[in-house]
């Protein structure tokens, strides 16, 4: 590994508060350095040098995924990636072989991405996948909000501590998630929860209380990241009145509401649903939660959660395959492929409310760019959604070809324009903080060289979509946007600093497990690179 | 030397509780492990592979120096088995496809390829054999016979256990099997009913008609068995090669799906594939992300394309399209058509297996190594997608199915940057 | 552009290895010199080969291509094409005319599978046999055919016209599931068919003219002599032969696969 000097950049480094100036950047032993012997200088005048891009969520590893690229060859025929004297060969279409993945990530200055949806009992699978992603660092979050366990013993927040805890050492998992909290369960008999204080069908736990428990777990642990929550009624019109709720009873706490475009909804059914993402918007501001998007692209995706419910209802609204799979205690999880249609009213009321959230929630700290890949779309549309947010005027154009309920939502109204600063803040800066890595998303010095340098452009699509140079680790990965060599990240696991033993009733509740408690971890073995981040 | 909670790599049920005596590097003694299982354990020693060219001994430096001798000048290499080896080797072995620019196919094409047909165009409502177990209070047996094929799946997983909603174990649960004939597992069966051969279509069509509230003119029985399923609380359909593999394939596999997924408009109902070979769910599941597709792959245009029909095995060999066979794990020869089988023996076959076969004694070259899951340590995936660690409770004297196979990718890489 | 008086292929030798050749279509050969022809690349297995090695090539600038030899193991000539004609004088491989928009394509051997899938427009004629999934949709894909004829003289393998949405498929006898998946379009099987016909269909028509093995779950309507089917039989007597009796007489009509949408519709010939 050489030492590297960047000279002549504009540099966008918000969690420094350096918001484009010029200045050198030095690279030592893979590590933003003070000042390096650099025996290779890269002039990149008139070029904007941001960190690598960090994506706090999307689907990118684990049985889910993988069983809709099973599911679609019909989507992956259409976008074949051949093999190059660098990369390994796959596809390419909404739902990205492992190894494309990488590349492609890297392709837009990408170096971080973490995988938000692990059922325990398959993390051995997410962890393989992970493996097989190349140029990025990654980590995944554990789905713990329709664990029996956890329902059982709602009221036991110690049992609950120490099962958490042994659970994200047993999967190698980054952080809690929690999806529909009790309402997945619920679909194991074919029932959902309706509002946070609905008890389950066979257990007395509600939402609420999965909530709070989480939260306050995960406070106890001082995990580096906050409870990851895609809450309940997603999709589901009128659902607004949840999720104000929802954050109500957030308020105060440390919590991550993930693809909130999907839980702002107003009006009582598909036909009437409106924005209210104004309403929402307000309350996140007053509030310390932070967000991340979930922006719909218009085209073809294939929809995935681990809301096994939601993805029934859109199976019945589509008519489109379905799978659903019920893990044993666990939780559960669905597939729908879906098209977003321009002229179609709900989905380009859904198209505005995730922007309108991107430009009302005021402060760039606390809401960030995703598609929750590939759910509302494929994470190669960041550069297009970039460019929404920085030009009202090509805004207002794709407005214009959208069926026009999109323009009865506040979006017409507003004038922001995100700065480069502030898109470096929700793509690098912003997640990399509220993962709690504190060598990733900025280019202080002692932080992971993880740089991403694009050419300045008329386009700002064009600009973010293909990076001048990437450098990752210290290395060079990425010339003009393209992979000009291959290299493998770590994958980030936590650090709990004591031994984790689980209680005994944890074990006693692994006869409802077919798979024996002593063969339940992952080892070690599936994390070959990897760093593990301090609790506390 | 005792081993615990040793996950067994043999059938798709990939029991993880067994426990082995092993004295001087033998298993002397099995707990846990059903019939099957137990005479494999007991006679590992037993038709050991050893390294050959046309049939001599040799060292196993040689063997893979002549096998990437042979595959590199291929035309048009098949990678083919995969199904009792461990995701590292599976993963080797797709890369190897790609960098050849060969055909990669798995035992998955003559056995649930049907199965990833169908669901790939109807979708899958399916979950874990957990969940069977903690929910189900119906299940279903069809063209299948556990008994014989998946010996403990029914202690372990899918009838007499009591799991956290079925308390009352095998008291609790009603069994049905569908088939064509009687079978050791449709002698327990609550109720048993037998197909004509070649009908499953018919009678999985009319049970969709049933459960839309169609009115149809059929064998009663098979309306009490629609009235059984749209009654129970929790339902599973497990289903085998008897009718994957009968008359109507993917069509009957298409037919089982929907009618499960238009169960759920009534109550909760799955399904799930019962896979043979202890890991041919990993082999789906590692080409799948590597590639996009799960079976019956393509790299000669330097990318991946997919063709059941086409790039399976059974078709590649009976229209002699490939020019090499690299078997790993696998015995093409006893288990294809005869048509394609014997292609095998015309061209280059070079075989990497633990035992000897029937495909080895017709290879030119065989490379023995070390068994995953007894010598090598790796990851299975269970029928139902659930991946386990396989441990290594005795040594090989040669290296695994992985490492060979990573030899063989350097060696070619290293050829050609001589060649250029 | 100069017009010549065609494009010849002529195969040099025979192998196995299969051969890539979706370069094989007219509306491109008609763009280009004989030279540029020779230089198109084929991937042959692994490797990558001119046109050149594999065929003697005369003529050039036609939008007119007639290929002779053993082309079994050639895959997707006429793919995507959209206008000019192929005529092949030999058996052909799979893939052969998938996709196409427009032109046509004459075959006087037997084809393979998946002749014509996902096919837009256009024609395509068969003297001899066809294998399985014609005019069908790729693996996983809502719709097949949308569009365009194809003829098949000899008979057919399973799942004729899988998912097929608009166009008219008629062939001699066809194999098992003939329709199945088919949201639209018009399937006719002179000869016998296989099991299983019109499974899974929502929409479309399936005409038979011998009596088959029909599903449980089609039921039967009324016997009656359409008119779009007058329109279609006369039409098609542009390149087969149809018995008058045909067009004159009646039809059985079976409506299903009542597990779907139930509104295909079985039609068969009562004279
Ligand atoms: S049932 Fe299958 S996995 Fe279990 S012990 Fe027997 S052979 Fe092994
Ligand atoms: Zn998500």
């Amino acid at each position: 590994m050489e030492d590297l000097k960047i000279v002549n950049g504009i540099v966008y480094d918000p969690l420094n508060g350096i918001d484009g100036e010029r200045l050198d950047i030095h690279v030592s032993g893979g590590k933003i350095a003070e000042r390096a012997k650099a025996q290779r200088v890269i002039d990149v005048k008139g070029m904007v040098v941001m960190p690598g891009g960090v994506d706090i969520h999307s689907h990118i590893a684990g049985p889910k995924i993988n069983m809709g690229r099973r599911l679609r060859p019909e989507n992956h025929r259409t976008a074949p990636v051949p093999k190059t004297d660098v990369t390994r060969a796959g596809v390419g279409g909404g739902l990205s072989s492992t190894f494309v993945t990488g590349y492609r990530y890297a392709a837009m200055g990408y170096t971080t991405v973490m995988e938000p949806a692990v059922p325990p009992l398959m993390a051995r699978h997410a962890h393989e996948e992970l493996n097989d992603i190349p140029m990025v660092d990654k980590g995944c979050y554990v789905l713990m909000g329709n664990n029996e366990y956890i329902i059982s013993h709602i009221h036991e927040l110690n049992k609950v501590e120490n099962y958490v805890k042994w659970l994200l050492n047993a999967a190698k998992g980054y952080a809690i998630k929690a999806v529909n909290p009790c309402g997945s369960d619920n679909w194991k008999w074919g029932e959902n929860v309706h509002g946070l204080g609905e008890k389950g069908v066979k257990f007395d736990a509600t939402p609420k209380e999965m909530i709070t428990t989480l939260s306050e777990v995960n406070k106890r642990l001082k995990l580096p990241h906050p409870l990851h929550l895609h809450t309940i009624d997603l999709g589901v019109p009128g659902n607004y009145e949840t999720t104000l709720e929802t954050l109500e009873m957030l308020k105060g706490k440390r919590a991550h509401l993930t693809h909130l475009q999907f839980n702002c909804y107003g009006g009582s059914s598909w036909k009437d649903l409106s924005s209210e993402a104004g309403g929402i918007a307000e309350k996140v501001n007053d509030s310390k939660i932070t967000v991340d998007s979930g922006q719909v692209i218009f085209g073809d995706v294939t929809t995935m959660t681990a809301d096994a419910p939601w993805q029934y209802r859109l199976y019945r609204l589509s008519g489109n395959k379905w799978v659903n799979n019920d893990v044993e205690v666990e939780c559960g999880g669905g597939i729908v492929p879906y098209r977003y249609r321009k002229k179609n009213s709900v989905n380009a009321t859904q198209w505005a409310i995730g922007l309108e959230l991107l430009l009302m929630i005021e402060d760039p700290w606390r809401v960030y760019l995703s598609t929750d890949n590939p759910n509302g779309g494929s994470f190669t549309s960041y550069p297009y959604i970039i460019k929404l947010l920085m030009d009202k005027k090509f805004r207002k154009e794709e407005l214009s070809t959208l069926h026009q309920n999109a323009s009865s939502t506040s979006l017409p109204d507003i004038d922001r324009e995100y700065t480069l600063g502030e898109i470096a803040t929700i793509t690098r800066g912003a997640t990399a903080k509220s993962l709690g890595l504190k060598n990733k998303g900025h280019l202080g010095v002692g932080a992971d060289a993880d740089i991403a340098i694009y050419p300045l452009k008329e386009d700002i699509a064009k600009m973010f979509s293909k990076a001048s140079y990437v450098i990752k680790d210290g290395d060079l990965v990425v010339g003009k946007g393209k992979i000009i060599s291959e290299k493998y990240g770590k994958t980030f696991m936590l650090d709990f600093k004591e031994k984790v033993e689980p209680d005994p009733d944890v074990r006693e509740f692994f006869k409802y497990y077919t798979v024996d408690i002593e063969n339940y971890p992952v080892e070690m073995a599936y994390l070959p690179r990897y760093e593990a981040i301090k609790c506390g | 030397m005792k081993f615990e909670h040793v996950v067994c790599p043999l059938c798709g049920c990939l029991c993880d509780d067994l426990e082995l005596i092993v004295e001087r590097n033998e298993v002397i003694s099995t707990k846990n492990a059903c019939a099957l299982s137990r005479s494999m354990f007991l006679n590992l020693n037993a038709d050991l592979a050893k390294p050959l060219i046309e049939g001599k001994e040799t060292g196993i430096e040689a063997c893979v120096d002549k096998a990437i001798g042979i595959i590199s000048k291929a035309d048009y290499p098949l990678v083919y088995g995969l199904a009792s080896t461990e995701s590292n080797a599976q993963r080797k072995a797709v890369e190897l496809a790609e960098l050849l620019g060969g055909a990669i196919d798995s035992t998955s094409s003559i056995c649930h390829g049907p199965t990833v047909l169908g669901v790939q165009m109807m979708g899958e409502v399916t979950c874990t054999l957990g969940t069977i177990m903690n929910q189900a209070d119906l299940v279903v047996f069809w063209g299948s016979n556990p008994v014989d094929a998946h010996p403990r799946h029914l202690t372990r997983y899918s009838l007499t256990p009591r799991g956290l909603f079925t308390p009352r174990g095998r008291k609790g649960r009603r069994m049905i099997v569908v088939d064509v004939r009687e079978t050791k597992s449709s002698k327990l069966a609550d109720r048993f009913i037998q197909l004509k051969p070649g009908t499953d279509f018919e009678a999985l069509s009319s049970l969709r008609a049933l459960i839309k509230g169609e009115k149809i003119d059929i064998d009663p029985e098979l309306k009490e068995l629609a009235e059984e399923m749209k009654s129970c609380e929790f339902g599973a359909l497990l289903f085998g090669q008897g009718l994957t593999m009968s008359n109507g394939k993917n069509m009957n596999v298409n037919a089982a799906l929907a009618l499960v997924r238009d169960l759920n408009q009534h109550t909760k109902f799955a399904i799930l594939p019962m896979r043979g070979h202890y890991n041919v769910t990993g082999a789906d599941m590692v080409f799948t992300w590597q590639t996009g597709y799960p079976f019956a792959i393509d790299f000669s245009l330097g990318y991946p394309r997919y063709g059941p029909g086409e790039f399976s095995v059974v078709d590649l060999l009976s229209r002699k399209e490939v020019d090499v066979a690299l078997i790993i794990a696998s015995d093409p020869v006893s288990s294809l058509p005869a048509q394609a089988s014997s292609y095998l023996s015309e061209i280059d076959t070079i075989v990497i297996d633990p035992n000897r076969s029937m495909t080895s004694e017709i290879a030119r070259v065989v490379i023995p190594t070390a068994r995953a899951g007894i010598s090598a340590e790796g990851t299975a995936y269970r029928m139902d997608g659930v991946p386990i660690r396989l441990k290594k409770v005795l040594k090989s004297p040669y290296p695994s199915d992985y490492e060979v196979l990573c030899k063989i990718v350097n060696g070619v890489i290293d050829g050609r940057s001589k060649d250029s | 552009m100069l017009m010549g008086e065609g494009i010849k292929l002529r195969l040099q030798k025979e192998f196995n290895v299969p051969v890539d050749a979706p370069c094989i279509r007219p509306d491109l050969f008609k763009t280009l010199g004989n030279e540029k022809i020779k230089n198109l690349d084929l991937h042959v297995g692994n490797k990558v080969k001119g046109l050149k090695d594999l065929f003697e090539v005369e003529g050039e600038f036609s939008d007119e291509i007639t290929i002779d030899g053993d082309l079994s193991n050639f895959k997707g000539i006429g793919h995507k094409m959209e206008s000019g004609k192929i005529t092949i004088r030999g058996t052909v491989g799979m893939h052969t005319g998938a996709e196409m928009s427009g032109g046509k394509i004459i075959i006087e051997g037997n084809a393979s599978d998946w002749l014509g899938a996902e096919l837009q427009g256009g024609m395509i004629r068969v003297k001899g046999n066809a294998g399985n999934l014609v005019g069908a949709g790729y693996r996983g894909s809502k719709v097949g055919m949308r569009g365009g004829m194809i003829i098949v003289e000899g008979g057919v393998g399973n799942e004729v016209g899988a998912l097929m949405r608009r166009g008219t498929i008629a062939v001699g006898n066809a194999g098992d599931f003939t329709g199945c998946f088919a949201t639209g379009g018009s399937i006719l099987v002179w000869g016998d068919t296989g099991e299983r016909t019109g499974a899974f269909m929502s929409r479309g028509t399936i005409v038979l003219y011998h009596e088959p093995k029909l599903l449980p779950t089609f039921k039967y309507g009324c016997a009656y002599n359409p008119v779009f089917l007058r329109m279609l039989l006369r039409l098609l007597s542009n390149w087969v032969d149809v018995d008058p009796q045909y067009i004159t007489g009646n039809y059985k009509r079976y409506s299903g696969d009542i597990t779907e949408l139930g509104k295909g519709e079985i039609l068969i010939w009562v004279g």
